[in-house]
């Protein structure tokens, strides 16, 4: 097969069909195409929102810790989301002045959602950081040196990529111990051998590219290609996978919270409210379907613009 | 082939390095091979003995490699069974409904992804995004919810949970999977009971992991149409449903088997949300008591076991693969 | 009347934020047994031209004029209707016989059912193994050495040669009044170019097909074909018998390209290039579409666009050629 794809480039074979049906020209950047794609913008409108207020929430509770004052982390919502159990309004229906209901403690759904957006966002971007980080520089390095390392670094990869995220995220945060940081390196452990994928999928075709034999015959070091050349140039087709893969990361987030596992009570978490108020369900419909509706409007506009990135980058938008 | 034993053994070398962080020491080790709570020094001093539990680490890996392929798992701390007589209990009652939902999955992905992919940026492209889309991104635990309160508490035509009517007395246990064993018995009330049970638990599952067949599948008839042997298909003077059936579909659902084996690993972590949900005592199940009572032996060989079934499916799938690509198979 | 004719062709692409128009009022008449090139650089729009011709472009173009096949407007055809044309009708080979053939069906399948479609639609019944001795003989026809074997072959395990020979006999079965190849040797070896233009010409002669042979080989064009069409920039800028236009091109454009052909002994003298690339259709220049190569342009090629003008008996879009 590579032989035929060689010669084809050797002959020059151009199809001038396609050189204006299929490509995306390459002097619009990607994101001039997402802000003029109505699935992509929503998505897009709808992260930002949930990234700025993740931002604010969480600062507000981190100078709250410091001043040893918690009230400045819910001084933007309509309630405590901490508040101690109050038996007078308990699994109250929503209202004007509960917009999403009560919970049975007598807590604010709303205000308890809000409240804990800042744990998803950081649990999604730094889980997929870091597997990006991680998993990108095995994964390069494995393909750049190629021999028994990438034959090594593959198996390895295989053997976790094996065991479903979810199970392998339970096994581990259950050994690590309880919380919210034991998840966070579960997940990061899950996650990592994906990214090592990608990464030597994108080295291995780099590798040969003329600039960078050039620069190998200049003898400049593999260090120096690696984090000059291939690493820059493989990142794009990761960047549209990722943007899917922060929605994923949620969700298997909020299925571990539901399942018990991670932060702890009384701390709010959408999963596990879900999970709580789902024996109540469907007469108190209130206490797990908004949670739960927050978890799918968070993921699926990470999905919107993850695969609106993923038609730009392999050039099926016009399709 | 190679491959996959290699891929197996560094799976079995991952979980021991895992057991060994958490159980550091001989004795601690020893517990739990003898399950329970009360122990005497001489007990654990005998099962250190008798598992060489003080070799060095080599030497432990290669007796728990040995031990993983006899099915030697250890006790486990709440039913003070042996896991592996509790995991031959409870893989078939998943494995049956997880393998039913995946053909329907797959079916739905295949039918969904071809529609979508040949009215690609037209009405039933958009309605088929759409649907994908939610079910997708929806929590499992959400889905799963739903579909028990519309058909089993409003619609009332199906049973919220257990696996069949616990009034009905289970025929006997020979293949371990209930309904090819009340099939055998000819225990047809029962079998009735059982698939009546499943249909809710098959739903969700297949509901919650189609959208990515589709979305393969989608990518997949895109690129296909693009090929030149297409048009050339076209130039026959063949109707586009011939074209389809003949030339486009036996090309895109090459990647779709690949994609299955994948799905078999979602559908099984999908599983332990929603055997709880709807109370189906499988492997699932199983594994949710585990971490609650945080019994970390049952919770480990759990893991293997399912890494080991996905890597079987994995192999299946390049099996198949050849039999349907003839490019890889004389390669 | 003649067997295919062309009006006002016009193609639009549908790309993000726009569309782009790659084919400009192309007029053509095709008679019975005619044999024309196609010639033109990559990107001039003349595999557009084929691919409108049997309603195959990709689905976000759009095709505005008319295309007339014996009288029936095939632009106006709704698309389940276009099948009966396409086979018997038109046959059109590929440029990239890596990706012609179905890799997961054998040769043999795929040859025997364009044979039952040619059955199917003149209402005959034909037994299995007269079938098979049909695909066996044009298989020959078209020199394929080993027939038989390579009946049973996957297309991963042929040639590129032997890919384009194939798919030649397949167009053969299905006897076709007119052949589109879109250049089906650029793929290939120049020993066996040579062979496969031969076999399609000598193909054409034994079969009485009209040949339009599609190319951006100036030196092809003129082995195969008896009128030539100059493609640039979507517009035809000449078009005329083949001896004439190689005589003495009339276009300047046709004249850059024989005087870059390299002829007989070029090593004492320098070879002449065509300065510059042709356009891009996202961004054609005004007036006329070849002002920006031309060395005899003068104002007005940059005001206003030329017609096609009739000049000693061919068409050429130039105001030079229009007294």
């Amino acid at each position: 097969m590579k032989a035929v794809d060689l010669l084809k480039k050797a002959i020059g074979i151009r199809k001038d069909v396609d050189s204006f049906s299929k490509r995306v020209p390459e002097n619009v950047s990607i994101w001039y195409y997402v802000i003029h794609d109505p699935q992509a913008l929503i998505g897009l409108i709808i992260i930002a929102l949930f990234i700025v207020w993740s931002i604010v929430e969480g600062s507000l509770q981190i100078i709250g810790g410091y001043l040893k004052d918690p009230a400045l982390g819910w001084i933007l919502l309509p309630h405590n989301p901490l508040a101690p159990p109050n038996a007078a309004l308990s699994l109250k229906p929503p209202s004007l002045s509960y917009l999403f209901g009560t919970n049975l403690e007598g807590e604010d759904i709303l205000s308890r959602i809000l409240y804990a957006a800042p744990k998803d966002a950081t649990a999604a971007f730094l889980v997929v950081g870091l597997a990006i980080l991680f998993g990108g520089l095995l994964g390069t390095v494995a393909g750049y040196f190629g021999g028994w390392l990438d034959e090594a670094l593959m198996r390895i990869t295989d053997a976790f990529l094996a065991i479903p995220g979810l199970i392998l995220a339970i096994a581990l945060s259950i050994l690590i111990g309880p919380g919210y940081y034991s998840v966070l390196i579960a997940l990061t452990i899950v996650w990592w051998p994906i990214y090592a994928r990608l990464f030597r999928g994108q080295t291995l075709t780099i590798k040969y590219r003329g600039y960078v034999e050039v620069s190998r015959l200049f003898g400049e070091s593999s260090l120096k290609i690696i984090f000059k050349h291939v690493f820059p140039n493989a990142i794009d087709p990761v960047v549209a996978y990722a943007a899917l893969d922060f929605g994923t990361v949620i969700l298997t987030y909020s299925t571990l919270a539901f399942l018990g596992i991670g932060v702890q009570p009384p701390y709010p978490e959408w999963g596990a409210m879900a999970s709580n108020g789902l024996s109540f369900f469907p007469g108190v419909w209130w206490y797990t379907l908004f949670p739960s509706l927050t978890i799918l409007l968070v993921v699926i506009s990470f999905i919107l613009l993850g695969d609106r990135l993923q038609d730009i980058i392999s050039g099926r938008l016009t399709y | 082939m190679v491959n996959a034993v290699i891929t197996l053994i560094m799976l079995v070398f991952i979980v021991f390095l895992l057991v060994h962080i958490i159980l550091p020491t001989p004795q601690a080790m020893a517990k739990v091979y003898i399950g329970g709570t009360h122990f005497t020094q001489a007990e654990i001093n005998a099962i250190i003995e008798q598992y060489g539990l003080n070799k060095p680490l080599y030497v432990q890996f290669l007796n728990y490699l040995i031990n993983v392929f006899h099915g030697n798992f250890g006790i486990d701390t709440l039913y003070k069974v042996p896991v592996m007589y509790l995991l031959g209990k409870f893989i078939p009652i998943t494995l049956e409904f997880v393998i039913i939902a995946i053909i329907l999955q797959v079916l739905l992905g295949i039918f969904t992804g071809s529609v979508a992919g040949m009215w690609r940026n037209r009405v039933p492209d958009w309605v088929i995004k759409a649907l994908y889309l939610i079910t997708w991104a929806m929590p499992v635990f959400l889905l799963a919810t739903l579909l028990q309160f519309a058909f089993a508490y409003y619609a009332k035509v199906l049973p919220p949970f257990n696996i069949a009517n616990p009034l009905m007395i289970p025929p006997k246990t020979i293949t371990g999977f209930p309904l090819i064993d009340a099939a055998i018995e000819g225990d047809w009330p029962y079998f009735d009971s059982l698939l009546q049970h499943m249909v809710l638990p098959v739903l969700a599952i297949a509901f919650a992991g189609f959208g990515i067949t589709t979305r393969i599948m989608r990518a997949s008839t895109i690129d296909v149409l693009d090929k030149d042997y297409v048009k050339l298909s076209y130039m026959k003077g063949l109707s586009s449903w011939q074209v389809f059936r003949k030339t486009v579909l036996r090309n895109s659902l090459i990647p779709i088997i690949t994609l299955t084996a994948l799905t078999f690993g979602f559908a099984i972590a999908g599983a332990v949300v929603i055997e709880e949900i709807f109370i189906y005592k499988g492997m699932g199940f199983y594994l949710y008591q585990s971490t609650v009572s945080l019994d970390y032996v049952a919770i480990l060989s759990t893991t293997l076991i399912v890494g080991i079934s996905v890597i079987i499916a994995n192999f299946i799938a390049d099996i198949l693969y050849a039999v349907v690509d003839p490019r890889v198979r004389l390669e | 009347m003649p067997q295919l004719e062309i009006r006002d062709l016009e193609v639009y692409y549908k790309v993000p934020f726009g569309t782009i128009k790659t084919l400009f009022g192309i007029q053509l008449d095709v008679e019975k047994g005619d044999s024309i090139g196609i010639v033109g650089e990559s990107g001039s729009g003349k595999s557009t031209l084929g691919l409108s011709i049997v309603r195959l472009l990709p689905p976000n173009a759009i095709a505005r004029g008319h295309i007339f096949f014996n009288g029936t407007d095939l632009l106006a055809l709704p698309a389940s209707k276009m099948k009966d044309y396409r086979g018997t009708g038109i046959f059109m080979i590929m440029q990239d016989p890596f990706n012609s053939l179905n890799p997961v069906k054998k040769v043999r399948e795929q040859l025997i059912e364009a044979l039952r479609i040619k059955y199917l639609r003149r209402n005959e019944r034909v037994p299995e193994e007269s079938l098979y001795d049909e695909v066996l003989k044009k298989l020959k026809d078209v020199k394929l050495p080993d027939p038989e074997t390579i009946m049973d072959r996957y297309p991963h395990q042929l040639s590129g040669g032997q890919i384009q020979r194939i798919v030649i006999a397949m167009g053969l079965l299905l006897e076709p009044s007119i052949l589109i190849a879109d250049e089906p040797t650029s793929a290939l070896d120049v020993s066996v170019q040579a062979q496969i233009i031969a076999l399609i010409k000598e193909l054409q002669d034994k079969y009485k097909m009209s040949l339009l042979f599609i190319t951006h080989d100036l030196s092809v064009a003129y082995a195969v074909s008896e009128k030539l069409l100059i493609l640039y920039g979507g517009r035809i800028l000449e078009f005329g018998n083949t001896e004439d236009v190689m005589n003495s091109p009339a276009h300047p454009y046709t004249e850059g390209l024989l005087k870059s052909f390299p002829r007989g002994n070029y090593r004492d003298g320098k070879l002449y290039t065509l300065q510059g690339a042709p356009p891009l259709f996202t961004d054609l220049p005004n007036g006329c579409v070849f002002n920006p190569r031309c060395p005899y342009a003068f104002d007005r090629c940059y005001q206003e666009e030329p017609g096609l003008y009739d000049y000693m008996g061919r068409k050429v879009r130039c105001f030079l050629r229009h007294e």
